[in-house]
């Protein structure tokens, strides 16, 4: 990213350690270390005296629960627009050494002017910001706040940057389950320089933030340009369909694994869903690849289902069942266990 | 640990994915139908049977950048303190799931920010220790190996 200079541009260059005062030193790494861990920013003492000290009041309040159920609240006291510019600068200048020259620039409101591709904010989204760091590692963060759901947002940005020839890289080998999961899956840009992913959370007010990361590829390796994981040798991924997700659920773990003679994979996921949505989403696939169901059955909570499949003179039976968690009324597993049959 | 210059706000999505073979089987020590999958709370999810051939675990994690330069992690599965954090991988009988038989402790705290930037990070778990039985504890290099392209950790 090229930055534009105007007269309201912070430089932000880093001195050596021994040339900083010290006590803005200590008194910036105390609040990179409370900032970083989510906790409460609170007003300094007045040990380091170029710092103005500030009433100590609540003046903005940010709480954000996410699908894995982490909650995060951003509280900010105090300040002033010299004070904030002075947090900034600080806050960016990295407080250990780097092996090379890094640039960071800070795009208060505003988008870097050269990106690589095009972004059309829906109705109701600003711009809060954006970070462009040059160097060894460069990367891009654009940091957008929504009034409406995160989610619906990113998938909104997300279709944009499809259409402008962004891919999903090549997914791993064994993936029974295929995981549509908006906040994780990055996207390559078509010519495989750029990595770009997008982040989206509702905050507790209804209001949204997105964060788009945009990593050169180069320095890095990236699922844009490595190859896939490689495949598994088990046979039953040949006989059970590759499933879909369904929409706005956010994946966070799976497993797969198989004996001789059976196969079980699953997934676990969160999302605001219903046991018989996702029986549906997923049984109407299992049909659709010429499974055969033989029986099925569901309550609040769970939902089960008997299938037989029939390949050249092999038979095979499976079941399929969804779990709400107990733990969670949001947290689901879904289970697929394949095995060969006794001929009868 | 290495540390690099990403900026300090910096949040990376990042998917691990352990591919774990040489598994002990399904018999062990009383136990009739051994399974193991991730640790969850006090329960485990994903698991597999202890005689698979081959299984593989992923989990979608979000790693933040400290402003030490070391990294932390955070998702439902991610156990441990700041600086210690670490996956579980439980061990358990089948007929009694929530009696955990062994645990593998699976450290998250060597990845480096720079290492994690490709969002996607690969390792090869043996699941027998070196008496047979299956595998507890933290694994040794010899039983984990990260596949990571900026270095050569085996």
């Amino acid at each position: 990213m090229n930055p534009k200079p105007n007269r309201n541009d912070l430089q932000l260059t880093r001195q050596s350690p021994i040339q900083r005062n010290p006590f803005t030193l200590a008194w910036c790494t105390l609040a990179l270390l409370l900032f970083s861990a989510g906790c409460t920013i609170m007003p300094i003492q007045p040990t380091a005296p170029q710092v103005n000290t500030t009433p100590a009041t609540v003046t903005e309040q940010a709480t954000v629960t996410s699908t894995q159920e982490i909650t995060e609240t951003v509280t900010i006291v105090g300040g002033n627009e010299e004070t904030l510019r002075q947090f900034l600068r600080q806050y960016f200048v990295q407080p250990f050494a780097s092996n090379n020259e890094t640039n960071t620039t800070l795009y208060i409101g505003a988008l870097p002017d050269d990106l690589p591709f095009n972004l059309e904010l829906p109705d109701g989204m600003t711009v809060a910001g954006s970070v462009v760091t040059t160097g060894e590692f460069p990367s891009t963060q654009l940091i957008l706040a929504a009034q409406q759901n995160a989610v619906e947002n990113v998938n909104v940005l997300r279709e944009q940057l499809l259409d402008q020839g962004y891919t999903r890289p090549t997914q791993s080998g064994n993936e029974i389950f295929q995981s549509q999961s908006n906040e994780y899956a990055p996207l390559c840009s078509p010519d495989d320089r750029f990595m770009v992913m997008l982040n989206g959370v509702t905050m507790e007010d209804g209001a949204g933030t997105l964060h788009i990361y945009l990593n050169n590829v180069e320095p890095f390796g990236s699922p844009c340009t490595m190859e896939a994981t490689q495949s598994s040798s088990n046979p039953f991924e040949a006989i059970a369909p590759t499933l879909t997700a369904p929409a706005n659920i956010s994946v966070y773990s799976s497993g797969a694994g198989s004996s001789g003679d059976s196969f079980e994979a699953s997934i676990s996921f969160t999302g605001e869903t219903t046991i018989a949505a996702l029986s549906e989403h997923y049984e109407a696939q299992l049909q659709a690849a010429g499974w055969q169901q033989s029986g099925a059955g569901q309550t609040e909570d769970v939902a089960w289902s008997g299938w037989t499949i029939t390949e050249g003179d092999q038979q095979y039976a499976a079941t399929f069942y969804i779990v709400r968690s107990a733990r969670s009324s949001d947290r689901f597993q879904a289970t697929m266990r394949l095995e060969t049959a006794l001929s009868r | 640990m290495s540390k690099s210059t990403a900026n300090a706000l910096a949040v990376q999505p990042v998917t691990i994915t352990l591919i774990c073979t040489d598994f002990p089987g399904r018999a062990f020590d009383g136990c009739a139908d051994l399974q193991v999958g991730w640790g969850q709370d006090r329960t485990v999810i994903n698991a597999v049977p202890g005689d698979s051939i081959e299984a593989r675990f992923t989990t979608e994690l979000q790693a933040k950048q400290r402003p030490d330069g070391t990294v932390d992690f955070r998702s439902p599965l991610v156990q441990g303190k700041v600086g210690a954090r670490f996956l579980y991988l439980v061990w358990f009988d089948a007929a009694a799931p929530q009696m955990p038989i062994r645990r593998i402790k699976v450290p998250l705290h060597d990845l480096t920010w720079d290492e994690l930037q490709s969002g996607q990070i690969v390792a090869h778990l043996q699941m027998r220790g070196p008496d047979g039985s299956p595998l507890a504890a933290t694994p040794k290099p010899s039983h984990l190996q990260w596949q990571i392209e900026s270095r050569s950790k085996h």
